[in-house]
């Protein structure tokens, strides 16, 4: 360990002397304090700081990404290229632990830079917390943003009986293509059948009401309120592109809980507070939406004039959110993620320089960063691509069935950061449980790196380190 | 068992469509013995560096196989008892000399105070003590052959390989790495491979050779046998005047009928006479920017221990006491003021020269006087790499 160890600190001083670290380090720490100026969101108090959250982390990701392979390519590369290695090899190292403390070096650079970044972003969002804004928008961002709230989503229930039945009535009926009949066809159309049972599900037609039941909730004892937070959309669209309702949340015959009328703009987020006492002991908050404007007279929910059919976003246009935790550990956890996504692009540059030359190096490093931002993309498309192709109809669907294992191994081999990625939560207040940042270190780390980190010993301690001389 | 044998060992380089390209290595079969200073000799490109590359595990042969100290190249075990320097210094640019060698013996896992000690010395042997904070992309070629040198020798090596360790070094290295080898290496059994195109440098230390040409052997054997010229004699002797000389030739030509050949007085080695002006402005403490006065060979490639050296100090400070004493006695000469018994150790321990003498230290009249030949050699070695000469008595 103590030879690794030496690696790593050869490594760590490579970067730091070199000056790239440094200089990237500069750009980091001098763009950081001018984002909260540059960058004001809805104008919001509440709007800037999760725009400067979210800013600043995507692009300490992105600059440390890209620092991260292009360093470590660069460094085991020019080792072999400026011939370092000759006397390194020559020396009682076996060739993994040289790989290996090449890795733990870049890992422990990234961990020194990461916390400079981290720091600088902390204290600037809290700077920005302590600037003089109306009393509400300081609970908006005290509640919704520089917190740890947990979020939960009503149940969906399982259509799949009344998707069969639906299928099989058309079936019976006779009302189905020959091509709805095959069992891609079958796939299709049952998948349709869900989506619209979903979306009925999250529908409500003018003067209807519908009631959630929200499960699972464990707000703590400092925990005051909790939040519903929805997003509408409705059709044909309401005068001032805003719909009218009330709300009725938990028990009303507690005192002081009355039905709550809002009017919302569509298609915008929208938040507001309820008593955390409205959760019942085992858990589960009743949300029941009204669509109809409220007579203000008698408090009672009355015969309004809304003609629109309100909405909600799949798959999460309605949730109940909660305070669990601190916006500091938040803030800890999703650097810890940003940390773990590192590691394996380490391990990716490492593979690349143990083979390639810098140059070439550093073009599959790219391409493989450029794969994992369009990661999520390509997945979701993949799910189209046809199981049992038909040239005749599409000529390039043969060709995409073809290609479609190759690309979902190599979706499943680029690092993946977007699946883990803690820089929407941590800007939107909620919480980053320890155990998704387990799942990002098994996966990314555990997974992903020591997959690169393998296939660049095997090749690293296979492969020739000297060169034709004569 | 031999420290490093090749069976057979040959290695081809392919090219991109793996087809062979260069025949580097031959069916090259060789054993260097323990305690043997080895020559490898040849011109470039002959397979010189390719060979010592198997040798260290950093090409692999094609066909044969090499083995060192009994086990393949690979061994990570085995490279324990290897040290190495390239034919060029190969480091890293960011570090500064102490740093580069704290590194290399970070590799070897000694502890810290162990490190330290030995690149406390290895820095006073090569003398880059005083420039030991610079970093190395500063150095010139030759003090980065010296620091390439200290880290080959930072695990005192019982295998020292020197791919052409004299390249980029003046006539003060190139003496130091010679006594190094041949006094002190060779002291202690070590085994050297020496890998060189300078000729001079490889006749002054090896005991064998290896002639590489075009990746094959041409010859092997003893140097002194290789080089005798039985058909020749030569008489050194004080200066003669010429009605001796005459005489001589006369009773040569009656009793052997032979003529004298050639008969002249010889010079001085030009290394001789660069090691004296060098030495007189170290002495005078002139400023320099480059390497200073080595200290001699690091006490750990001498063998000794520090209780060693500490007995040795204790040792030394004795002696200058009594000679103190015997001042002290003498102090009633009227030319001299009394020394005191400090002062006088102080004296002495400035005169007395901290070890074993290198030649240079012991007097430069220890350098070997060779015949007009030997002359040549150094010249050459610094002048030119190589002479037409050179290569015929080769």
């Amino acid at each position: 360990m103590r030879r690794t160890w030496a690696v790593a600190r050869n490594m760590v001083a490579e970067a730091v002397r070199m000056k790239i670290a440094l200089v990237l380090l500069i750009v980091l720490v001098a763009v950081i304090p001018i984002g909260p100026f540059v960058w004001e969101g809805d104008g919001t108090l509440k709007g800037r700081v999760q725009t400067f959250l979210t800013y600043s982390t995507t692009l300490v990701v992105v600059v440390l990404s890209i620092l991260t392979v292009f360093v470590a390519c660069q460094s085991l590369s020019k080792e072999v290229s400026e011939h370092q290695i000759y006397t390194i090899a020559s020396k009682p190292l076996p060739r993994w632990q040289f790989i290996f403390g090449k890795w733990l070096g870049m890992c422990l650079l990234n961990g020194m830079l990461l916390t400079a970044c981290g720091l600088a972003i902390y204290l600037f969002a809290k700077y920005l917390d302590l600037l003089p804004a109306p009393w509400l928008e300081k609970a908006a961002l005290r509640y919704e943003v520089l917190t740890a709230r947990q979020g939960v989503l009503p149940p969906v229930p399982d259509f799949t009986e009344v998707v069969e039945q639906r299928y099989e009535g058309l079936k019976k009926s006779g009302r189905l293509s020959k091509e709805e009949q095959t069992e891609e066809g079958a796939k299709r159309l049952k998948a349709e059948f869900h989506r619209e049972a979903r979306t009925q599900w999250r529908t409500i037609p003018p003067s209807e009401r519908k009631t959630w039941v929200f499960e699972g909730l464990r707000p703590g004892p400092k925990c005051d309120y909790v939040h519903i937070r929805y997003k509408m959309q409705a059709t044909p669209l309401p005068p001032r592109m805003q719909v009218d309702s009330v709300w009725l949340i938990g028990d009303l015959s507690e005192p002081g809980n009355g039905p709550i009328p809002r009017t919302d703009s569509i298609n915008q987020w929208h938040y507001f507070p309820v008593s955390s006492r409205l959760v019942r002991p085992d858990g589960t908050l009743w949300v029941t939406f009204v669509n109809r404007p409220i007579d203000e007279l008698n408090q009672a929910v009355s015969q309004g004039q809304n003609r629109s059919t309100v909405a909600f976003e799949e798959p999460d246009g309605l949730e109940v959110l909660y305070e669990v935790g601190s916006f500091e550990g938040n803030f800890v956890r999703s650097m810890l993620l940003i940390f773990a996504w590192l590691m394996p692009l380490a391990a990716l540059g490492l593979f690349a320089g143990s083979f390639l030359s810098f140059p070439v190096g550093s073009l599959l490093c790219s391409s493989v960063l450029v794969a994992s931002a369009l990661a999520d993309f390509v997945r979701e498309s993949l799910y189209w691509v046809s199981e049992r192709p038909n040239p005749q109809q599409d000529p390039l669907d043969y060709f995409s069935w073809m290609f479609k294992p190759f690309i979902q191994a190599v979706i499943h081999g680029v690092p993946q950061l977007g699946r883990y990625s803690p820089i929407d939560l941590l800007a939107d207040g909620r919480v980053i449980t320890w155990g998704s940042v387990a799942a990002g270190v098994g996966m990314m780390v555990l997974l992903q790196a020591a997959l690169y980190l393998v296939l660049s010993i095997v090749i690293f301690s296979r492969r020739e380190l000297a060169e034709v001389t004569v | 068992m031999p420290v490093v044998e090749t069976i057979a060992l040959t290695k081809v380089f392919k090219d991109f469509w793996r087809r062979d390209r260069v025949l580097a290595v031959s069916d090259l079969d060789l054993r260097i013995e323990p305690g043997e200073v080895f020559g490898l000799l040849g011109p470039n490109g002959s397979g010189k560096t390719t060979t010592i590359k198997i040798i260290l595990g950093l090409l692999y042969p094609t066909r044969g196989r090499a083995l060192v100290f009994g086990r393949l190249p690979t061994d990570v075990a085995v490279k324990n008892r290897i040290g190495y320097l390239p034919e060029e210094s190969y480091l890293y640019r960011f570090l500064n000399a102490r740093e580069t060698l704290d590194y290399y013996g970070r590799l070897f896992q000694y502890p810290r105070r162990e490190r330290q000690r030995r690149i406390d010395m290895l820095l006073d042997m090569v003398g880059l003590a005083g420039v030991a904070r610079r970093r190395v992309g500063e150095y010139s070629k030759g003090m980065a052959r010296r620091i390439g040198l200290a880290q080959a020798l930072i695990n005192d090596p019982d295998l020292l390989i020197l791919d052409e360790p004299t390249t980029g070094l003046d006539p003060l290295g190139t003496r130091q790495i010679k006594n190094l080898i041949t006094e002190e290496l060779r002291r202690r059994g070590k085994t050297v491979l020496l890998c060189s195109h300078l000729l001079g440098d490889v006749e002054d230390v090896c005991d064998r050779v290896c002639i590489l040409y075009g990746g094959r052997r041409r010859a092997l054997g003893d140097i002194h046998e290789l080089l005798s010229r039985n058909e020749l004699t030569q008489i050194t002797t004080e200066k003669l005047s010429g009605e001796t000389i005459d005489q001589i030739r006369q009773v040569i030509r009656r009793l052997e009928g032979k003529d004298v050949l050639s008969v002249s007085a010889p010079s001085d080695k030009l290394e001789t006479f660069f090691l004296r002006i060098v030495r007189e402005a170290q002495r005078a403490r002139l400023d320099t920017s480059g390497v200073s006065e080595g200290t001699g060979v690091a006490a750990f490639l001498r063998g000794e221990s520090d209780a060693a050296r500490g007995q040795a100090v204790i040792d030394g400070l004795v002696t200058a006491g009594a000679r103190g004493a015997e001042l002290a006695e003498a102090s009633e000469l009227p030319e001299s003021p009394p020394p005191t018994a400090e002062t006088s150790v102080i004296e002495e321990l400035v005169e007395t020269r901290p070890t074993p003498a290198s030649p240079e230290d012991a007097g430069l009249a220890s350098e070997p006087q060779g015949p007009p030949e030997a002359d040549r050699r150094v010249i050459e070695a610094l002048i030119k790499p190589t002479d037409p000469e050179d290569d015929r008595r080769a």
